[in-house]
């Protein structure tokens, strides 16, 4: 959060030089400034130049004179140009495909990150290292790294930062860390992992009072869901009703328990970004389930499904 | 942890900030106040997807074993249930999020329920699309009768599935013609619905619902027809037509999301017809650098007169 969201009573006595835009905006700066790298660089292929090297010079280039001159810093485009320069750095030197090659992303990502002050960027680092391990098939080590790197960043949120920019890359770090060990190695045996690393992220997450390792600790129990999906490959319909309407049944217990506290742990309404409703809104029709499959649907084909299925017919 | 206490305690002491906030404000950072609504809402959510999920997953694969008649019936009662709960339960509160989700639970169970039955009993006939048709009559109802945003979406998403637009991305570049009409058609009847709702109801809770829908309705039909090559031309003008409108929308609203996706299907549109239109790879990339360019400019001198319109 930033400390215009965190703190707006503060944030309306600071006045700065500095350019930022809201997330939404500087998204859309970041992937109009991304399409532009990319076309830079097949222009410069196209006319026979380096278009790597060109496009990686001019890109950080401008990203530090928009900085040092513009006072661009949170706009979404500088980000892009940074990135983006330093990715195409990487694309300009002779490669042959070797695993290594996505250590120099992370490093890439490393550098932007800290830059800019990114923790997107610096999450994406810890991904790509990730990444790395699972490339040269080191399944075990890619879990346990990431789950120890969560771990490390659950330790380093106990403390206290005065930069938002450092506690939102340890947020991050703990949330996406474990999703990217896991991603490629679910098995039975790590839901154990998983479910000590979901305890430990509950137990913090209320000791600190802190909506990350929350969070974190949810997508921990998900994972050891997961992880444990062999076990019920018969009957995983029921599994995931059965969960589903456990899920609810903590929910609906927590909300009634802690129903009419104004102190403490409260559930008072609190949103974590503005667009709440609508991302929930969002990926509810996105992901609205179809009812039958496309075989059992009448006569001339077509897959059927509630409001918000598919339609083709 | 982030703590901004010193800096409270400062402006507190210069007198910015008075000494009732500066304490609420203090005791917020100290976590004495820690509101877990946010979690409670996740997990409500997964939990409703799970049991949709599962429901969706039943219904496909233990008709043999338990019959279309007992499964249909099984979660017509269960989604009844929730419905009658949720009638029974609701008050206006800070805690009425449980509510909403076992509405929502019953709605996605309806249209699972909707769907099976028509898939195995063939209740319509050739007309089975018309099953999208009753779930959008359905959550409309219980939209109204709830007031509940989340039910109005489902209710127009099944609208739109019903005039034959496809919710998948892909659509986009495989549409047809009669798909694009289909689409603007549907934009038009949830504009005609949205001046039904705003003469009929003192409440405004409804209008972005409908106003993003039919925005985005009209401007996906206008840029898929951007994506063919026959109604290439159309479809751009059509697309920054319908652009402009809604980016003059937005700025009446003061609303900048209606702004920033009016103007990337804009650019997107007008990116489309150039690059069909140069057509020599060299000329292209540096069509698109160049518009690029343009497009984070222009981009920036809207927002900033977004931001200075009173």
């Amino acid at each position: 959060m930033t400390l215009r969201r965190e703190v707006p009573e503060i944030a309306a006595h600071l006045v700065t030089p500095w350019r930022e835009n809201g997330p939404v905006l500087s998204l859309v700066f970041f992937a109009l400034t991304c399409v532009g790298l990319c076309a830079a660089y097949g222009f410069f292929q196209l006319i026979a130049l380096p278009g790597g090297l060109m496009t990686g010079v001019l890109a950080i280039a401008l990203a530090e004179w928009l900085i040092q001159r513009h006072r661009f810093f949170g706009t979404g485009v500088e980000s892009a140009l940074w990135i983006g320069g330093l990715f195409a750095l990487i694309f300009a030197l002779p490669g042959e495909g070797k695993p290594e090659a996505i250590l120099l992303f992370a490093a890439a990502s490393a550098i932007a990150g800290a830059r800019m002050l990114n923790p997107w960027f610096g999450a994406l680092s810890v991904t790509f290292a990730i990444a790395y391990l699972i490339a040269k098939n080191w399944e075990s080590a890619a879990v346990m790294t990431s789950v120890a790197i969560a771990l490390c960043a659950l330790a380093a949120l106990s403390r206290t930062w005065k930069r938002p920019s450092v506690e939102q890359f340890f947020s991050l770090l703990l949330i996406t860390a474990p999703i990217t060990g896991a991603v490629v190695a679910f098995d039975l045996h790590w839901s154990a992992l998983h479910l000590v690393f979901a305890a430990a992220c509950f137990v913090m997450g209320v000791r600190l009072r802190h909506h990350a390792p929350l969070l974190a600790g949810i997508v921990g129990l998900a994972l050891a869901a997961i992880d444990a999906h062999e076990i019920l490959r018969n009957g995983v319909e029921w599994y995931l009703i059965i969960g589903g309407a456990a899920l609810f049944a903590v929910s609906a217990y927590l909300s009634r328990h802690l129903h009419g506290k104004t102190i403490g742990i409260v559930a008072v309404p609190a949103e974590l970004t503005p667009y709440d409703e609508a991302l929930q809104i969002g990926a509810t029709i996105a992901i609205a389930p179809p009812a039958p499959s496309p075989g059992e649907t009448p006569r001339d084909g077509g897959s059927f499904g509630g409001a918000g299925a598919t339609g083709d017919f | 942890m982030i703590d901004f206490s010193i800096e409270i305690e400062t402006l507190r002491a210069a007198g910015a900030v008075d000494d009732a906030s500066a304490a609420r404000l203090s005791a917020h950072q100290r976590r004495e106040v820690f509101s877990v609504h946010p979690e409670l809402r996740i997990t409500s959510w997964l939990g409703v997807m799970l049991v949709v999920t599962g429901a969706g997953i039943l219904v496909s694969e233990n008709i043999d074993r338990i019959g279309p008649v007992t499964l249909a019936a099984a979660i017509g009662i269960a989604s009844a249930a929730c419905y009658g709960y949720t009638a029974w339960r609701r008050r206006p509160g800070p805690s009425a999020f449980l509510e909403d989700f076992v509405l929502l639970l019953g709605a996605l169970l309806l249209s699972v329920d909707l769907g099976y039955i028509e898939s195995q009993f063939h209740v319509l006939d050739q007309g089975w699309p018309r099953h999208f048709l009753i779930a959008a009559v359905v959550h409309g109802l219980g939209a109204y009768f709830f007031d509940s945003r989340a039910l109005l979406s489902l209710s127009l998403a099944a609208l739109a599935a019903w005039l034959g637009v496809e919710q998948r991305f892909q659509t986009l570049f495989e549409s047809s013609m009669e798909t694009s009409v289909r689409a603007m058609t549907a934009a038009v009847v949830v504009l005609i619905w949205r001046f039904a709702d705003r003469r009929r109801r003192t409440s405004r809770s409804f209008e972005p619902v409908f106003e993003h829908f039919a925005a985005n309705l009209a401007l996906f039909g206008a840029l898929s027809l951007t994506f063919e090559g026959g109604t290439r031309v159309v479809g751009a003008i059509l697309t920054i037509a319908f652009a402009t409108a809604v980016i003059a929308h937005g700025f009446r609203r003061r609303t900048e999301s209606f702004v920033i996706y009016g103007y990337v299907y804009g650019v997107i549109a007008a990116d489309v017809l150039m690059v069909e239109l140069i057509d020599v790879d060299v000329l292209v990339a540096l069509y698109l650098i160049v518009s690029t360019i343009a497009a984070i400019v222009g981009l920036f001198l809207l927002h900033l007169r977004f931001r200075r319109t009173p």
